[in-house]
Formats: structure tokens, C-alpha cells, sequence
């Protein structure tokens, strides 16, 4: 490797490596949790596409009638409102009953997770792929919520490499069949000046999850 | 699954297995939080998955999986943190390095002490200093400046410095 840095360090190399060489990640677990989100995310980008191919075909069968109809449009209204393609376009864009449901509780605009933050100052990203949003604040908190299987909750409440890590800030009753972690608070951000009951208070976790 | 995708899952296994320790590591580096590394490693090789037949066609998937990782780590973060402006920075930015004169009774570990550095020093220290990347290629990997990788990694430097010696006697007495 050329460097072109005069301040270059390979101590802080080292030093790094020492620091991280008995730290051992669950690989198995690693590569079964990204090969199941993986998957998820397939199924939902497979899932996006097709509805905005669909889209793409109304939206196209929409203007050809209406190119081809001239003044139709205004004198029969039939005519325009049932295009075969705007059926099938209802009916692909009709949640489920589970988005349905997901999306009532679930964060605006996301229909996917069954939390939503409400507090003053901190704004969430959501990542339903990943089953987490991180939030952030205007003062400086950074944190991760995370929702995990309720049958995983006694590991997490009790564990002392889960519950009681104190970068696990909190963990919530189990609600139906899913419970929420929040995480982050060892060697990161965490809450900042926010108080730990304060953002619990500001967490609305629906009485279940139905996963899309 | 079908034969097709059970054959991409354990190819895709595999890589994980194979590649699972270095990207954990670097995500530890970049969150400073043992869970939160955990977290944006899953993210990163779930996204990985999704492109997996294009990360199997990429000269180097290792490498596509990193910039994943780093791309994954940073962008949340840009979006919070309209204070991190890498063109604009200057010498008075860096301030005096924490930890210049070490207390030796209150020493700060060197990963807490990273953890401490904005999100892109983060990725600039562990592209240099732990991908061993030349000051060009951490440029390109991250999309700024060769200058702003070296006034970066030099503020870096003079907050982790203090901090290397001091830990090495400490875990070999």
C-alpha cells in the first residue's frame, strides 16, 4: 500500500487488533438472522416492484384510453372509471389484514413495526427489514429499538451477556407475541441528556405484531 | 426454498461464516456497542442477500459487503446530523486531543475513546487503520476528499495515541 500520509500510525493498527481479538460474533446465529432478513427483504422489494409495475400499467392503459377516447372521458363516465387494469391494480394495493393492522399501530408511514416513539426531540428511522429502528435526538441520543420473538424474552430479561449488558438500557414486557429492546447505551451516544423513563414513556408498543 | 435457493442460502452461509468476523469487528469499531455491532452486521449481509447473485458477480464480495457495512452505518447518521460537513473542515475544528496528557488513574479505553469520535472519523480510522486502505481509497470509499481523510485520521490519531501504550501494559503486566 502507497501512503500518502505523514501521520500514518500503524501502532493504532495494532492496538486495535489487541483490543478486538477475543471478541468472537455467533456466526451461525449471524448468518441464520441475515439469511431470514434477507429473505424478508427480497420478498418485499419483489413485492414493491410488482406493484409499481402495476401502476406503471395503469397508469399507461389510463392515458392510452384517454388519448384514444378524446372527450370520452367527460361524456361516459363508465367508460374511463373501469379500465381492466385499474381492477387489478385494487387489488394489489389492498393491504392485507395484517398490513392492515400493522399499519394502525405501527410507525407512520412504516406498516411493519408495532412501536412508534412520541417524544419530544427524538425522531426514529425505521428498518422493518431488520426488525429495529434507530432513533435519534436533536441533543445528541442515538439508540436502537429492536423487536425480538416473545419466546426469546427470558433470554433477554435474564442473561448476563443480554439483559443485564448495560448497553441493553431496557427491555419491555412481552406484548402478545413480540417484546422490544432498547439498546445503545455503552460506548455510544445512548440517551444523552434524555432521561430512560422519559423515552420508555415515549414508546407505544401495540398489544401484538403481525409481521407483513 | 427450491434447489436454486437453497443453494444460494448456503453459499450465501458460508460467506457469512467466512466473513463474519472481520465485518463484526469492524461494526464494533464503528458503534463502540457490542449489540449495535451485531445489529448493523445483520443489516449489512441482509442487504448483501437481497444482491446476493451481483455480490457473487463483484471482483471482490468481501469488499462489497464492507461498503455495504460503512454505507449502512453512515447514512443513518447523515441523515441526523446535518453538523457533519467533512469539506468544511478545518485545523480549528480539531480542538485539543482528548486525553493529551493521560491521566493514568482515569484512562479512557480506546474503544470508548472511539466511540467518542464523530461517525465519519469512525469510518475513517477503521478504513485506515483497520482495512489498512490508502489515504485514496478511503477517500473514494467514503466520498470525500484526500485532505479530508487526512485531517481526519490526524484528529483521530491524536485522541486514540495517548491510549495505545497504556492499554498494552495494562493487559501484559
Amino acid at each position: 500500500m502507497t501512503d500518502t500520509d505523514p501521520n500514518h500510525d500503524p501502532r493504532l493498527s495494532t492496538a486495535l487488533r489487541e483490543r478486538l481479538r477475543d471478541e468472537r460474533p455467533d456466526l451461525e446465529h449471524l448468518a441464520q438472522s441475515s439469511l431470514r432478513a434477507g429473505i424478508r427483504g427480497r420478498r418485499r422489494r419483489r413485492a414493491g416492484a410488482a406493484a409499481g409495475a402495476v401502476l406503471g400499467v395503469t397508469a399507461v392503459a389510463v392515458t392510452a384510453g384517454l388519448l384514444s377516447g378524446g372527450g370520452t372521458t367527460a361524456r361516459d363516465g363508465t367508460v374511463a372509471t373501469t379500465p381492466t387494469p385499474s381492477a387489478t391494480a385494487t387489488v394489489t394495493a389492498t393491504p392485507t389484514p395484517g398490513d392492515q393492522q400493522s399499519h394502525d399501530v405501527g410507525a407512520p408511514g412504516d406498516p411493519a413495526l408495532p412501536f412508534t416513539l412520541d417524544l419530544a426531540g427524538w425522531t426514529c428511522e425505521y428498518f422493518p427489514v431488520d426488525d429495529k429502528a434507530w432513533c435519534t435526538s436533536t441533543r445528541g441520543g442515538n439508540l436502537s429499538v429492536v423487536v425480538r420473538p416473545a419466546e426469546d424474552h427470558a433470554a433477554w430479561a435474564g442473561q448476563p451477556d443480554k439483559g443485564a449488558d448495560p448497553s441493553t438500557l431496557w427491555t419491555s414486557p412481552v406484548h402478545g407475541n413480540y417484546f422490544v429492546t432498547v439498546q445503545g447505551g455503552a460506548g455510544a451516544d445512548g440517551l444523552g441528556p434524555t432521561p430512560l423513563q422519559a423515552f420508555i414513556d415515549g414508546l407505544h408498543l401495540a398489544p401484538r405484531w403481525d409481521r407483513p | 426454498m427450491g434447489v436454486k435457493a437453497d443453494r444460494q442460502a448456503e453459499e450465501f452461509t458460508a460467506f457469512v461464516r467466512s466473513s463474519g468476523t472481520q465485518l463484526h469487528h469492524a461494526a464494533m469499531l464503528l458503534t463502540g456497542d457490542h449489540h449495535l455491532a451485531e445489529d448493523l452486521t445483520q443489516a449489512t449481509y441482509a442487504k448483501v442477500f437481497v444482491h446476493w447473485r451481483r455480490v457473487q458477480a463483484a471482483d471482490s464480495p468481501l469488499a462489497y459487503a464492507r461498503t455495504t457495512l460503512l454505507n449502512t452505518f453512515l447514512s443513518h447518521r447523515r441523515l441526523r446530523r446535518s453538523s457533519e460537513h467533512p469539506s468544511e473542515l478545518t485545523d480549528a475544528d480539531l480542538g485539543p486531543p482528548a486525553g493529551a496528557d493521560p491521566d493514568p488513574g482515569a484512562r479512557v479505553d480506546l474503544l470508548a475513546a472511539l466511540a467518542g469520535l464523530s461517525p465519519l472519523d469512525r469510518a475513517v480510522v477503521v478504513l485506515r487503520y483497520w482495512e489498512d486502505r490508502s489515504v485514496a481509497d478511503t477517500a473514494t470509499d467514503l466520498g470525500i476528499s484526500e485532505s479530508a481523510v487526512r485531517t481526519r485520521a490526524r484528529r483521530a490519531l491524536l485522541r486514540l495515541r495517548p491510549l495505545i501504550a497504556p492499554h498494552a501494559e495494562r493487559t501484559h503486566p
